[in-house]
């Protein structure tokens, strides 16, 4: 791997945790209903999957323009 | 004579009513529930094995296209899923008791012999379910909207901000929510204080409750009431 690799590499991890975090919050609000849960995957999980998606989005976009492609 | 028979008999129907007073879960939205709970499981799966077991590979052609359709198609999928299910979820009487604050006003719906309009409303299911939810969102396109971000308002009052006693509504009660389903009926329409203010009672000017008008819907204690 280049450093460029890495540095994607990186952005892929980062966006793979958040979605991860976002998405344990609404299975937890899925299972077991409550006012808590509830705001926490509404408000904390929509965030953290809309983050990972940007992320994810500039990584291709990124690695489009390195292939020259866009 | 007759009139006690009709309470009394009323009475009993409400108490067996109660007695097998248990929520019906919606078929639909057990199924969707499943689909959302899979499809999550499915998506964390999917990420995970890509960014741990298939790290080296992560520039592989394959390895981009499964998590391209994880982000972009699974992801915003499930919380769709689960956003609409909450939605669904948070209308019952129940949910809304969940909060301590509520407790007085959801126990005094149940109350024998309550003369209070929520009361009456609930306890002859006058409003077939989701009491709370009804009279408190309005009609329309956008009223579920604005009753939900009231519901993350009360969220924040609840857990963080912290609230005080007596409880108030917010701003003005929208008489709509009554007029609904009232206006168009009969019996309401001939009460001359009806037709006198009707413009006001339609601009939510004067409220439906006090000066001699109609009960208060919720008793006064349940405001300050802070179980």
């Amino acid at each position: 791997m280049n450093e460029e690799d890495m540095k994607l590499d990186k952005i892929v991890m980062t966006a793979g945790v958040l979605n991860i975090l976002g998405l344990l919050s609404i299975l937890a609000s899925l299972i077991h209903f409550s006012s808590f849960t509830l705001v926490i995957s509404t408000t904390f999980g929509g965030v953290m999957i809309f983050i990972s998606l940007i992320l994810y989005i500039f990584k291709v976009v990124y690695d489009l323009k390195i292939k020259k492609i866009l | 004579m007759l009139e006690r028979v009709i309470a009394s008999f009323s009475h009993s129907l409400i108490q067996a009513a109660q007695q097998f007073d248990f929520p019906i879960e919606d078929p639909a939205i057990r199924f969707m529930n499943f689909v959302g709970v899979a499809l999550c499981l499915l998506t964390i799966s999917l990420i995970c094995y890509m960014i741990l077991v298939k790290r080296k590979q992560i520039t592989n052609v394959t390895t981009r296209w499964i998590l391209l359709i994880a982000f972009l198609i699974l992801s915003p999928l499930t919380y769709i899923i689960s956003f609409g299910i909450a939605i669904e979820k948070s209308k019952p009487v129940e949910f809304c008791n969940s909060c301590h604050p509520m407790k007085a006003y959801v126990n005094g719906l149940a109350e024998a012999d309550s003369e209070h309009i929520a009361s009456l409303h609930y306890q002859y299911r006058w409003i077939s379910d989701n009491q709370c939810y009804k009279c408190h969102s309005d009609y329309g396109l956008f009223g579920a909207a604005q009753a939900k971000l009231g519901g993350i308002r009360h969220f924040l009052a609840f857990y963080i901000v912290g609230y005080e006693t007596p409880l108030r509504i917010r701003g003005t009660y929208n008489n709509q929510r009554c007029l609904h389903c009232h206006s168009p009926v009969e019996s309401f329409q001939d009460i001359s204080e009806h037709q006198e203010y009707a413009e006001e009672i339609a601009s939510s000017e004067q409220s439906c409750f006090g000066a001699d008008c109609h009960v208060s819907p919720h008793p006064k204690e349940a405001a300050t009431t802070d179980e």
